[in-house]
């Protein structure tokens, strides 16, 4: 039991980190991820954190009509795969990086204004692990220039 | 809007806190056996929970429109540029309290924002500075330096640019704040850079809900936005500014509760394979009466003076 104690006092330590976002994420936010968006403006908000094997992290985000958006979802490479999914509050999925080829981007407007949620997913190398590798993960929207 | 700016709401973070708390009591040799097997017990029933529980937590954030989002949102609906509507410049001087910094952080990259997309050069280069101000009294360092504000003056005629500058000083400032752990902070230069989006853009309204169908259509949709402020907010209960912000929202919150939204057919995706677009499709119907605007024309005033003086 003293086992499984310390492992999930391990998982909880890796939790809080997630809000505690590092600097180094912010140049890799910067760098990177950023870049990703090419043609698009970026947003200027901040979506960066740290999250383990199996986490999820969900970002409710209001999408307004007229405008092109183009989401881009970064990871360092020390993590496994991030999957995510576009999908709106009543469980409709738009978008699967699974579906796609794994791809870390997906544009697309709204016909009309919506409330969508993107769901992000950090698969497991082995799911019995005793330690879970922990990384930056970034979220950013981009709006297509005029 | 987690600490990305945006505040994750970590079911995980609860689970450390208990076992923080299970753990302390187990490193007090000066307990009672029984208390200690009172805390095993506990510790052991907290454990499968626990869990149980990790493996369905994660991390949630909500995420407002940013002030250039909004600025953008506000140009695209064919609204004009009224200088008369921005914070003045001069209003610099009053904010002395963090709280008043932060909020008006946001309210002037909102405005630096709307007179960029408007090629205002002068007024833009005049708000960039007033920004770098608050920020450096904020304490967030290089966020906006003398070299940001030089690049602005250098590309003036360059919008791409210039929207790429405010981008990047906004979530320079964000991710400080998020970094330095003052996520109200943070999340107070969002809601005064939202509010001053919709004190501009209700304004250019003159009051009518006819005259700019789009521009209104804008407005009411901030409902949603408003639901990405107050799960903000939830977050910090307790903490006297946020408490102080929530209950501006819930002001708001009242009205826009009166306003209604519905999708009225099936909500469907389809995807342009030529250009790699997907368009989300439903038809929705938006209901605001005049009375009901009024009311939140006037509330909206209301919370932006409170803000800005």
């Amino acid at each position: 039991m003293l086992r499984k104690y310390r492992l999930i006092f391990l998982f909880a330590l890796f939790a809080v980190s997630a809000g505690q976002v590092d600097a180094q994420c912010f140049s890799y936010a910067r760098g990177v991820c950023k870049s990703e968006l090419k043609d698009f403006v970026h947003d200027g908000n901040y979506n960066v954190t740290i999250l383990a094997e199996g986490e999820t992290f969900e970002i409710y985000k209001t999408f307004f009509s007229e405008q092109e958006y183009r989401v881009v979802v970064c990871k360092v490479d020390s993590l496994p795969p991030v999957n995510f999914q576009v999908i709106d509050v009543e469980g409709n999925v738009f978008f699967d990086s699974r579906k796609q080829n794994g791809a870390h981007a997906w544009d697309f407007k709204v016909e009309s204004t919506q409330q969508l949620v993107i769901r992000l997913k950090v698969s497991e190398k082995d799911k019995n692990a005793k330690e879970k590798i922990a990384g930056c993960v970034s979220v950013m929207f981009g709006i297509k220039r005029d | 809007m987690k600490k990305l700016i945006n505040i994750p709401v970590s079911f995980s973070a609860l689970i450390l806190g208990l076992m923080l708390f299970a753990s302390s009591c187990g490193s007090d040799s000066s307990q009672k056996k029984k208390e200690s097997e009172i805390s095993s017990e506990a510790a052991k029933n907290l454990n499968e929970k626990a869990m149980e529980e990790f493996n369905k937590s994660k991390l949630i954030f909500y995420s407002l429109p940013s002030p250039l989002e909004t600025a953008m949102l506000i140009k695209r609906a064919g609204a004009v540029y009224d200088e008369d509507l921005l914070n003045p410049i001069d209003n610099l001087n009053k904010y002395t309290t963090n709280l008043k910094m932060a909020l008006n952080l946001g309210i002037y990259s909102a405005d630096l924002s709307y007179t960029s997309l408007f090629d205002q050069t002068q007024s833009s280069v005049k708000y960039m500075a007033n920004a770098k101000k608050l920020a450096d009294g904020l304490g967030i360092l290089n966020a906006i330096d003398e070299n940001t504000i030089k690049k602005l003056e250098n590309n003036m005629n360059n919008r791409d640019v210039v929207l790429d500058i405010i981008s990047e000083t906004f979530m320079n400032s964000n991710a400080y704040l998020s970094e330095e752990n003052r996520p109200v902070m943070a999340v107070s230069v969002l809601i005064g850079g939202w509010i001053e989006g919709l004190y501009i853009a209700t304004k250019l309204t003159n009051g009518s809900l006819v005259n700019n169908k789009k521009l209104i259509e804008r407005i009411v949709y901030q409902k949603l936005s408003l639901y990405t402020v107050m799960n903000l907010l939830a977050e910090y209960q307790g903490n006297e500014d946020a408490d102080y912000l929530q209950s501006k929202m819930k002001e708001l919150k009242v009205i826009f509760d009166q306003v209604k939204i519905r999708n009225t057919s099936k909500v469907e995706a389809s995807t342009d394979v030529k250009n790699k677009v997907t368009t989300i499709k439903a038809d929705s119907e938006v209901d605001i009466s005049q009375e009901v605007f009024n009311k939140l024309l006037k509330k909206v005033d209301e919370i932006r003076t409170e803000f800005i003086l």
